[in-house]
């Protein structure tokens, strides 16, 4: 595969979930990113349609299909179907798992409460935050190096070793793990730091050790309501509809 | 006032095909999305604020699978175009209202957003289904691109929805109280943060069942002293 080909296959696959759908999900974008890659016999593309076809479908993680498109560019005739569809879950979970639970709300969260720090420390004031303002770069920049290399280099690999590029997911699943205790590691920094950023944030500096403990109190219930309404994400848009126009209301009668 | 409304569909819905029909580099995302848009239109410092105020409070929203979360990145989008409009109707109102506006809108779009999400994959399988009759390169390749126009027009709509709504709204804004910025975060910080929890405790949850041999704890109790050090060293 020349460069120029690799950087194409990495634009086509940017269009991967163009046209998803419930029918065919992402599909016509494999497919469409295949096409845009090969200039094979009618019989070549047959197979490929068997295997990618109206029935089985496709569908993984959108970083991740980098490596299944490689595989299919290297030796699309002779893949069992099976073996493909499996991968294509594997990778799925895998990849949403690291991506979608892990590393964008990891990284979204760190640099949402460094901006919010920012704010607090120049009191609230937006319009003046210095170089915090720069601080969403902290998120785009690693996020799209990490997400366009995984999908490069799945590409790559798997026209390079074909089926042997599955060797891949162990890099992934042990980049999982290295990103679960950076969480648990922060967890924990956010356990100890919460209550005296809240009481900092509500501007009610802790005076004494019972009206610390209060507050403590307090925050960790208000905490625990919100947790536990949180089951489902359509209620923090519920709790925020809600809770904007309540605070609305009581402003108006105060 | 209308080149400002259809600037601001347009822009918005472009930066929302990031969302999923071009590329996924994360541009869509609140914090990213409202400062950028705000940049366009001259409010940097109000998009940054409504994309920091609301990006935390579907932090737990994830896309797994087939499932379709609620759609903050509307959210977003909708906060900031809502407020560049209320502001273009309202000069004189104080821009504080204007956000509550933003960040009322914003969080009714998240909603909105899910919902046309939906209904625009089930208008997706009209594509799939005539590229899958031969499934013919021509055919692949137009009823794919096609894909492109539809998620623009949902987006396009999306926008134009929330600003008919700012219009419409737009003589009663002068009339809300006024809200100070702390007012304004502390609602959207307290959901976001426990959504933090929630995202991180539960996979932490299932880790504790396995004590034996679970790192993670190690890590967290690493965090804790790292977070006693940060406190001792802010109060010194």
């Amino acid at each position: 595969m020349t460069n120029w080909e690799a950087i194409k296959g990495l634009i086509t696959l940017f269009f991967l979930q163009t046209s998803w759908s419930y029918a065919g999900k992402q599909t016509l974008g494999f497919l469409y990113a295949w096409i845009s890659l090969t200039r094979t016999s009618a019989q070549e593309k047959r197979d490929l349609k068997n295997l990618v076809g109206k029935k089985t479908g496709f569908n993984t993680n959108p970083y991740c299909a980098g490596l299944l498109l490689g595989i299919a560019l290297n030796n699309e005739a002779n893949i069992a179907k099976e073996w493909f569809v499996t991968l294509q879950h594997i990778l799925g979970g895998l990849g949403d798992e690291f991506f979608w639970r892990t590393l964008r709300p990891l990284l979204l969260a760190l640099v949402t409460l460094f901006l919010i720090l920012g704010y607090y420390q120049n009191k609230l004031n937006i319009y003046s935050i210095g170089i915090f303002k720069f601080a969403p770069l902290l998120f785009l920049i690693p996020y799209v190096i990490i997400t366009q290399r995984v999908r490069l280099k799945g590409l790559i690999d798997g026209v390079r070793y074909g089926q042997k590029a599955t060797v891949f997911l162990n890099e992934l699943r042990k980049s999982l793990t290295v990103l679960y205790h950076i969480l648990a590691y922060i967890l924990g920094v956010l356990i100890v730091l919460l209550p005296p950023i809240a009481s900092y944030s509500l501007s009610s500096p802790i005076a004494t050790i019972t009206s610390g403990l209060l507050f403590t109190f307090i925050v960790l219930l208000l905490f625990a309501l919100i947790f536990g309404l949180l089951r489902s994400d359509r209620r923090a848009s519920y709790l925020l509809i809600a809770g904007l126009l309540i605070f609305l209301i009581i402003k108006v009668i105060l | 006032m209308i080149i400002t409304l259809i600037l601001l569909c347009l822009v918005g819905a472009i930066v929302l095909l990031d969302k999923q029909a071009i590329g996924e580099f994360g541009i869509s995302q609140p914090i990213i999305a409202s400062p950028l848009i705000g940049l366009i239109f001259g409010e940097f410092e109000v998009g940054l604020f409504l994309g920091t105020a609301l990006q935390l409070v579907w932090i737990g929203a994830l896309p797994l699978g087939a499932k379709e979360p609620t759609d903050n990145q509307s959210a977003g989008v909708v906060a900031i175009s809502s407020f560049l409009l209320a502001k273009k109707l309202n000069i004189s109102v104080e821009a504080e209202k204007l956000m509550f506006v933003g960040l009322l809108l914003g969080s009714i779009a998240s909603l909105l957003g899910q919902f046309s999400s939906q209904l625009l994959k089930r208008i997706n399988n009209h594509l799939f289904l005539k590229a899958a009759q031969d499934f013919e390169d021509h055919n692949i390749i137009t009823n794919h691109l096609m894909g492109l126009l539809t998620f623009f027009l949902r987006n396009f709509i999306l926008i134009l929805f929330f600003q008919i709504i700012v219009i419409a709204f737009a003589p009663f804004i002068r009339l809300l109280p006024q809200f100070s910025i702390s007012e304004l975060i502390a609602l959207p910080l307290g959901i976001g943060i426990a959504g933090i929890a929630r995202l991180v405790i539960i996979p932490f949850r299932l880790a504790l069942r396995e004590l034996r041999y679970n790192k993670q704890i190690i890590f967290s109790i690493l965090g804790m002293i790292t977070g006693f050090i940060l406190w001792i060293i802010i109060k010194l």
